[in-house]
Formats: C-alpha cells, sequence, structure tokens
C-alpha cells in the first residue's frame, strides 16, 4: 500500500524514485507468487527460477524487458494456457540479470531488443479509429542518425528540469527507453508491460518539432505515473463495458482511458504554461487552448460519471491545482 | 531424468487452475497501452 499522500496528479518530485522502487517491489513479490503457484499446480520444479527472481535487486531500476515477461507470465497464468506459461517461464529463465538491470537510458528507433516484438505487434494489430481516418502503420526508422531527434529530446530534458523540476524528476526516474518510429495514425504510446519505454512517432513535417517533442514526451511520462499509481490502488472503479466520450481520441473509451487522459492534461496545462513562459511561442500557444479545452471536456465526464476509489477521489481533486488554473 | 519426465507429461494438458490472485493491481494496466491517435 501506498501512503494517501501520493494519489495527486501533481508531479511527484523526490517521491518518484521512491515510488518507482516500490513498484518493483511488487512487481517482484506477484512474480514469486504466480512462479511458486505454477511450481505447484504444474508439478513442476522451478526452484531455480525462483531463487533467481528472490536474489534479483529491487532497488537498482529495471529495463522494459521483465515488465514485458511479467506480463507475459500474467497473462498466461490468468488464463490457464499451459503452452503459454511454459514459453513464459522459460524466457524468464533466458533473461539475465544483466539485460534485467539494462536501465541506462537509450534513446533509438523500435524493434532493437528483444522484449519490443509483443508491444510492437499489439499496437500494430489494433484497430482504433484516428483523426486522420488513416489504418495505423508502424516501421522502424532504417537511418543510422538520429541525432536530431535525440537533440531535441535532451533540450526538452534540459527546458523541464529548468521549469518544473517536480515533473522532470519523473522523466528521469521512469523513462530508460525513447523508441523513435516512422508511421501513420499512432503518434505515441506507453503501456505497463514495457515500462519505461516511451514510442514516439516522427514528427510531422506539418508540426514544430519542438513542441511535438514537449506535447508527447510530458503526456508519455504522465501515463507512466498513473500506471505505477494504478498498480497500488483499483482509483477506478466502472465497469470496463461502460463508454463515454474521450478528451483526445475519437473513439469512446471506458472511464479507465477518460481517467488516464484527464490525468495527463493537468500536466500538460501545467507544463505548457510553464513552457510559453520561458518560451513564448505560438505554436506552444495554440497546443495549450486545446489542452485546456480538451482538460475541461475530461474533467466533465469524470465529474458526472466516474466511479472512484478514496485514492482515485483524492487525484480528481488534485486536478485543477495539478494544472495550474 | 525425473524432471524432465515431468515437463513432457505436460504435453497432454493444455488448460490448468493457477491459484495465485495478484497483489493489489499491478497486472490491470499491463493488458493494455495508452496510445495517442
Amino acid at each position: 500500500m501506498l501512503d494517501n499522500k501520493f494519489y495527486t496528479a501533481q508531479p511527484a518530485g523526490d517521491n518518484a524514485t521512491l515510488l518507482y522502487q516500490e513498484y518493483r517491489k511488487l512487481l517482484l513479490t506477484n512474480m514469486l507468487g504466480y512462479l511458486r503457484s505454477i511450481q505447484t499446480s504444474l508439478g513442476i520444479d522451478i526452484s531455480l527460477l525462483i531463487q533467481k527472481y528472490e536474489e534479483l535487486d529491487s532497488t537498482q531500476r529495471f529495463s522494459p524487458a521483465i515488465f514485458n515477461l511479467f506480463s507475459k507470465l500474467t497473462h498466461s497464468a490468468n488464463q490457464g494456457e499451459v503452452p503459454a506459461i511454459i514459453d513464459a517461464l522459460h524466457l524468464l529463465n533466458m533473461l539475465d540479470e544483466n539485460e534485467i538491470l539494462k536501465s541506462e537510458f537509450r534513446f533509438s528507433t523500435i524493434l532493437t531488443e528483444n522484449w519490443e516484438t509483443d508491444f510492437v505487434n499489439k499496437i500494430r494489430s489494433e484497430h482504433i479509429p484516428s483523426k486522420s481516418g488513416e489504418k495505423t502503420l508502424v516501421f522502424p526508422i532504417l537511418s543510422p542518425d538520429l541525432s536530431l531527434y535525440q537533440g531535441l529530446f535532451s533540450n526538452l530534458k534540459a527546458q523541464l528540469k529548468q521549469i518544473d523540476f517536480d515533473f522532470y524528476q519523473e522523466l528521469e526516474s521512469y523513462v530508460t527507453r525513447v523508441k523513435l518510429f516512422n508511421g501513420k495514425a499512432l503518434k505515441a504510446a506507453t503501456s505497463a508491460s514495457v515500462f519505461g519505454a516511451i514510442y514516439l512517432k516522427l514528427p510531422p513535417e506539418t508540426e514544430n518539432s519542438e513542441a511535438y517533442f514537449a506535447d508527447h514526451i510530458i503526456h508519455e511520462t504522465s501515463h507512466l505515473h498513473l500506471d505505477i499509481l494504478l498498480a497500488f490502488d483499483k482509483i477506478i472503479l466502472n465497469q470496463e463495458a461502460e463508454k463515454f466520450q474521450a478528451p483526445i481520441r475519437i473513439d469512446p473509451r471506458p472511464m479507465f482511458g477518460i481517467f488516464h487522459a484527464t490525468f495527463v492534461l493537468s500536466r500538460m496545462v501545467r507544463l505548457f504554461q510553464r513552457i510559453i513562459k520561458d518560451t513564448p511561442k505560438q505554436e506552444y500557444i495554440d497546443r495549450l487552448d486545446t489542452f485546456r479545452s480538451q482538460f475541461d471536456q475530461g474533467l466533465e465526464t469524470i465529474e458526472k460519471h466516474a466511479v472512484l476509489t478514496e485514492n482515485g477521489q483524492r487525484i480528481k481533486s488534485s486536478f485543477v491545482q495539478a494544472a495550474e488554473i | 531424468m525425473e524432471s524432465i519426465k515431468v515437463e513432457q507429461a505436460l504435453l497432454a494438458v493444455v488448460k490448468i487452475q493457477i491459484d495465485f490472485s495478484p497483489v493489489l493491481f499491478i497486472t490491470r494496466s499491463m493488458e493494455t497501452y495508452e496510445g495517442e491517435y
């Protein structure tokens, strides 16, 4: 359990490191629970595998690889699918400690590491309506020189460090990969199943690249923070089948998605206001106008329809203050 | 050899009930992703 004070949309500041460590501990506790139960249910000896994960140092940051395998393990175990469970156990056996702890930041294109395949296949295969009306395409970038974009990311980080150190600490603590891709429809994505990785489409020629990076990096980092909070408290109690008008996407979404979007938008409004004070460019002002209106819409839907836990209420109550409006 | 025989016997098993419920809600967000379209 986390202390109630962590259930807020306000950027985590110094607490980001602690929260991420608690999240890794929770992951290991659950992984060991699943492994012991699988050992008993299948009558197999996986004591060496269990020992390997008992000895794993959760004080160190993890690579997205272990989140991906945990996701595979829990999905197959929850479904009770023996062939998939055996595959997941094998992959957990094969994953060496260096790979698990390979968490130094990397900026690259997609599909450069083994753990990415499942996630890339997932985002490629889901047909979600886009504003452009295009079908989702996600490809690796063949050109080896991404220095222009890496420079944009570094400049953005430097600016965020100056203007909102509390948010910067989330970015610095959680984000271990930025994965650029070439594609259509999907602009950016994150998932707890590859925690720490931000997937980002190349900026379109029609958009200001600096504003584009600021928009999506702040957005996706905020999803990662909420993913951690959602591991410790259910927060949203609405049924998945209930769908509502969404503030950003055009497809109706469950309250889980509306809450995620509104949480993120409270930070978009906050950070873009601060960026505009620092760099008063029209590209940022235009985006802020959109975020403000999307934030209001998300908040209204939550006020009308959300069924939240006490901690969910705490987060909802903090939205306006976090947005600094 | 005995442990390999146990594994071979699993070839006959497709479905099984795993008696473990996650501590808290860590698996919920892993079933999905947040994408901007």
